[in-house]
């Protein structure tokens, strides 16, 4: 069976277009971290905090253990911006770090998500100022 | 420095507050907590924010506070001055502000229309001559008084209250003298309505007896040590009706990885602390000059705690709501971030403390429940706790004394 030339054409659109967006995910020297961008690049302390709990102690351990090392070189990338100029994919490495600060207490010390028994996320408001 | 010491030492300092166990009545008796509404939330000096909060000409905040029964309105006026009125219009009782916060050149009340400017003066109302006798100048927004402390903004619903700022505010008035408040900004605020007594809420935040315990998990490590097993505060000041805490740091406390990390592009909450490294600590923070110095506690009369660290402080206004309902809102500050990597730092502080405050609140509504359950009439307090106990005659003494 071959293609016709419509589809063998959007097929090749489409690798064209994932190879863009993977491009521009991260900044390059980060791309091994693109598939947690879905997850993990969240603009706010709420979102980060939901995710977090709604994740398994497995899949924090997996983006913390592949976050840790490169924690620094992030940083480090990072500190070339100022915080109101960071170009589309160093903001998204920026939610990234974020959400390993985020998810540090549970995977450091708590060994669950969230840890069980404390009062209820839900009703504990967070309200970040408008400025990040 | 002053030797750590296990014994017990606080009751001897202050022996007029005595060991007796103290009654749980004032916690779960809706009469007494009327008369706190009446005889204390109505007379003293309030908490309502930082001048940052509305720093432009017009910049406003809306506080409905359940507790004094009203709504204020407090904002910058065209003088640069921080005013507060009741957001009350002055013609049929609507709320002027509905907004939590914003900026404003002038108020409109969405009822009919009546206009106030930044001074609470009554500008315009539409069709002015179907009134009788009237005279605009005579329906102000009505004023409440307001002074700052600090960069701490205060009201006061008494009209002509009995005691300055400076009076109420008393022995802590120049204790901060020096703090860097107006350089640092708040990073995250915090707030949850819990089902608990206003006073049991505060007390959590007063004694670190409860540290081994309820922050096993989290901040024990650092708030105990080998020379320090349950946390014992380093000293405690108390006052005529405020008090303040030192809390201990436990120099040997292994950092985890991400704690590391955020401590090498600025404070920590949890690190930076001790005399070292606060050369310019004012007199009133870690009075003793304690090289185990976490950071300070400082409860102001009634309901707000102002807890002060190095490189950072954090702010818990509580308002009660009914006997067992309590609004509790916190703000973290920290010195706006330079860059990318201090704001990453940031994150840790901030993500610890609030998780470590979901283990504060896990037991406050269960222990509200027994309160009134019945089982016990009267609570016995260790020598760490007489934080608590001082808490607790402050306001009896006012809610029984009546003066």
């Amino acid at each position: 069976m071959s293609d016709t030339p419509t589809r063998s054409s959007t097929i090749l659109l489409r690798v064209a277009l994932s190879r863009v967006q993977k491009m521009t995910l991260l900044p390059q020297q980060f791309q091994e971290l693109d598939s947690f961008v879905d997850r993990w690049a969240l603009a706010t302390e709420q979102e980060r905090n939901a995710r977090r709990r709604a994740s398994t102690m497995g899949e924090l351990q997996r983006f913390y253990n592949e976050m840790l090392p490169r924690m620094s070189g992030i940083i480090e990338y990072l500190n070339q911006y100022s915080l109101d100029s960071l170009p589309e994919e160093a903001q998204r490495l920026f939610y990234l770090a974020l959400s390993f600060m985020e998810i540090s207490p549970a995977v450091e010390l708590f060994g669950e998500p969230d840890e069980s028994g404390v009062f209820k996320a839900t009703r504990f408001v967070i309200c970040e100022p408008t400025t990040v | 420095m002053k030797s750590f010491s296990l014994q017990q030492r606080w009751a001897n300092k202050y022996p007029e507050l005595g060991t007796e166990p103290i009654p749980v009545e004032p916690n779960i008796s809706a009469e007494y907590f009327e008369r706190e509404r009446e005889r204390i939330f109505k007379r003293a000096w309030l908490n309502v924010g930082r001048v940052e909060d509305i720093s432009g000409v017009g910049d406003y905040v809306v506080k409905d506070l359940e507790i004094l029964r009203t709504s204020l309105l407090v904002l910058r006026g065209r003088d640069g001055i921080v005013r507060a009125f009741h957001n009350v219009c002055k013609h049929r009782g609507n709320k002027l502000a509905q907004s939590c916060s914003g900026g404003a050149r002038s108020f409109i009340c969405g009822f009919h229309g009546w206009t106030y400017d930044l001074a609470g003066k009554l500008v315009r109302v539409p069709d002015e001559e179907q009134f009788f006798n009237f005279e605009k100048s005579a329906y102000g927004l009505t004023p409440v008084a307001t002074e700052v402390w600090e960069g701490f903004i205060f009201i006061n619903l008494v009209a002509d209250p009995a005691e300055t700022l400076q009076e109420f505010i008393g022995e802590l008035f120049d204790q901060f003298l020096g703090y860097p408040f107006s350089k640092l900004r708040p990073i995250v605020n915090y707030s949850a309505v819990v089902g608990v007594n206003w006073k049991i809420f505060m007390e959590i935040f007063q004694e670190c007896y409860h540290v081994p315990n309820i922050h096993r998990s989290s901040v024990a490590e650092i708030g105990t040590g080998k020379d320090n097993p349950f946390g014992h505060l380093l000293s405690t000041r108390l006052y005529r009706r405020h008090r303040s805490a030192s809390v201990y740091y436990n120099p040997a406390h292994q950092p985890t990885a991400a704690e590391s990390l955020a401590f090498r592009y600025g404070p920590t909450i949890l690190q930076g602390t001790g005399t070292d490294d606060f050369p310019s600590a004012p007199p009133g923070i870690n009075p003793d000059k304690s090289s185990k110095w976490g950071f300070d506690i400082n409860v102001i009369f009634p309901n707000f705690i102002l807890d002060l660290a190095n490189g950072s402080y954090w702010t818990q206004t509580f308002w009660p709501i009914s006997v067992d309902r309590t609004l509790w809102e916190v703000k973290l500050y920290m010195e706006p971030p330079g860059s990318p990597g201090e704001r990453i730092g940031q994150e840790f502080s901030k993500v610890l403390m609030r998780d470590a405050f979901r283990e504060d609140l896990s037991q406050l509504e269960t222990i509200q429940a027994n309160m009134e359950s019945g089982a016990l009439t009267h609570t016995p307090l260790s020598d760490q706790e007489i934080v608590v106990r001082h808490a607790y005659k402050v306001v009896n003494d006012i809610v029984e004394g009546g003066t």
